[in-house]
């Protein structure tokens, strides 16, 4: 199975077909289901994004102390990493916190952008191709 | 991303086709090899199979423009629009009465001269866009949109005629008359048979529960018998009069995954020939008693990773398919093998 495949079959027509059934749900109004998808991404997203801005803010009340270690070891480079890192574990920080949340978010955008232009089937075969992605219940336009 | 599935067409040994790479090609069987190619400038997918009329070679391009070549040489007897476009043409030309009738993506009907390309009419707006082709008969033209409308519009003048037959469900595929009954498949997983004048379908098909996909190929029929292709996997073959399944055909991978069916069965005398996307051939021998799940006469395949979306035709025994690979695979149905195949990716 190719990446693409395995892309389709677990993150991306999964959410075309969310898509679809809330369009179906909110009495075919492809705007709204957007929306309503959108906002369903973010809740589902939230703890991640939680974690993203608390780290984000950690970092950011770090910053003094980072200056100042800056200063201090500034023509020490490998010094100046070592006390950054014990910086950090101090403070209970993983500098790379704000940015694991922001990959794992990603693909879930990716996913719900192709969702819509695939549901928009802007070119024969994009509609063609929602014949092969749709559950059955869904293929009914 | 477009990338069109033009069919293959066939005409004095010479078989048109349009390419991935916006070319109109013409490839001479019996040397089978290029005979020549005209580039659309600038480069246009092509969604529709070319349609030849007396000595020329028409098709239509999903940058909006109606081509006239000459069958012989390939070059371009004229254009049209003469400067810019119409909206983006899918569904291939129709010719009738000297006239060449086009659907366009701006929801219009156009109807041109075929011999100087001169424009007769345009319809009024029919749908937001119209991707399936139309279909004459007489002096009337029918149109199917995927907003679920049948109209019936003069052939002449392009008036809308008062007759219009409406479904809540969109149209997939484009219509076919035979004895005053169009035959549409739907995007509701229906085949439907609709009297012309009436407001109701004489039936639809499946009766209860729809089929697994949508009838995406225009159906055929021929001597009261409808055969119609279907995303599911399945053709369907069914009573034009009663809409009875009479038959059906489960086209299947080695794994027994069913192939959907993308394009229109031919009839070739007493053939039925089904290709599917995978590049399976079908070829069933109507002369004898087919029941359900019929076995074909013949199962044939034109190779690993093929994938067909193009219309495809048959003639004295052949059948010449297009793949997205820019490939033209010929069939020879006696001999049940690929006889010979051409690349059009290179320009010879």
């Amino acid at each position: 199975m190719s990446f693409i495949e395995v892309w389709n079959l677990i993150i991306a027509n999964p959410v075309l077909n969310v898509l679809v059934a809330l369009s179906h749900i909110l009495g075919g109004s492809f705007g709204f289901a957007i929306i309503v998808l959108t906002v369903i991404v973010r809740l589902v997203s939230w703890p991640l994004t939680r974690r993203q801005l608390k780290s984000s803010k950690a970092m950011q009340d770090m910053q003094p102390k980072i200056q100042e270690l800056q200063k201090k070891y500034g023509k020490n480079q490998k010094k100046l990493q070592q006390e950054m890192m014990k910086l950090y574990r101090e403070a209970g920080v993983n500098p790379l916190g704000c940015i694991w949340p922001m990959l794992i978010q990603f693909p879930m955008w990716i996913a719900l952008y192709q969702a819509i232009m695939s549901a928009l089937a802007t070119t024969p075969e994009s509609l063609l191709g929602l014949a092969h992605r749709l559950m059955a219940r869904f293929r009914t336009t | 991303m477009a990338r069109g599935w033009s069919g293959t067409i066939v005409h004095d040994g010479i078989v048109y086709v349009g390419t991935v790479d916006g070319r109109v090609v013409a490839v001479n069987s019996s040397t089978q090899s290029q005979q020549w190619s005209y580039s659309i400038d600038p480069p246009a997918t092509i969604y529709t199979t070319p349609l030849v009329n007396g000595d020329l070679v028409y098709i239509g391009t999903y940058s909006g423009q109606v081509y006239a070549l000459t069958i012989i040489e390939g070059t371009d007897r004229w254009v049209y629009p003469r400067s810019g476009s119409i909206g983006s043409i899918v569904g291939s030309p129709v010719i009738a009465n000297e006239t060449i009738y086009v659907s366009s993506s701006d929801g219009m009907l156009y109807a041109l001269d075929t011999k100087y390309g001169d424009f007769k009419w345009k319809s009024e707006p029919l749908a937001n866009k119209l991707w399936t082709s139309p279909t004459v008969t007489g002096d009337t033209l029918y149109a199917s949109t995927f907003d679920g409308n049948i109209y019936a519009v003069s052939a002449e003048t392009g008036t809308l005629l008062d007759w219009a037959f409406e479904s809540e469900a969109g149209f997939a595929s484009t219509p076919v008359i035979y004895e005053d009954i169009i035959y549409v498949g739907s995007f509701d997983r229906h085949l439907y048979a609709v009297e012309i004048g009436s407001d109701t379908p004489m039936w639809k098909f499946p009766e209860e529960k729809p089929a697994d996909n949508w009838f995406w190929a225009a159906p055929i029929v021929n001597e009261g018998i409808v055969y119609a292709g279907c995303l599911d996997g399945r053709v369907y073959v069914i009573d034009a009069e009663s809409g009875e399944e009479l038959w059906q055909f489960e086209s299947s991978d080695t794994q027994g995954k069913l192939v959907p069916i993308v394009s229109s069965p031919v009839l070739m005398d007493n053939l039925l020939i089904v290709v599917d996307e995978s590049g399976a051939v079908y070829v069933f021998d109507l002369s004898t008693e087919l029941e359900d799940e019929a076995v074909p006469l013949k199962a044939i395949s034109i190779g690993d990773d093929v994938d067909v979306k193009s219309s495809f035709c048959a003639q004295e025994g052949l059948v010449y398919i297009r793949d997205e690979d820019n490939w033209i695979h010929v069939v020879d149905i006696d001999k049940g093998e690929v006889s010979w195949k051409v690349s059009l990716t290179v320009e010879e």
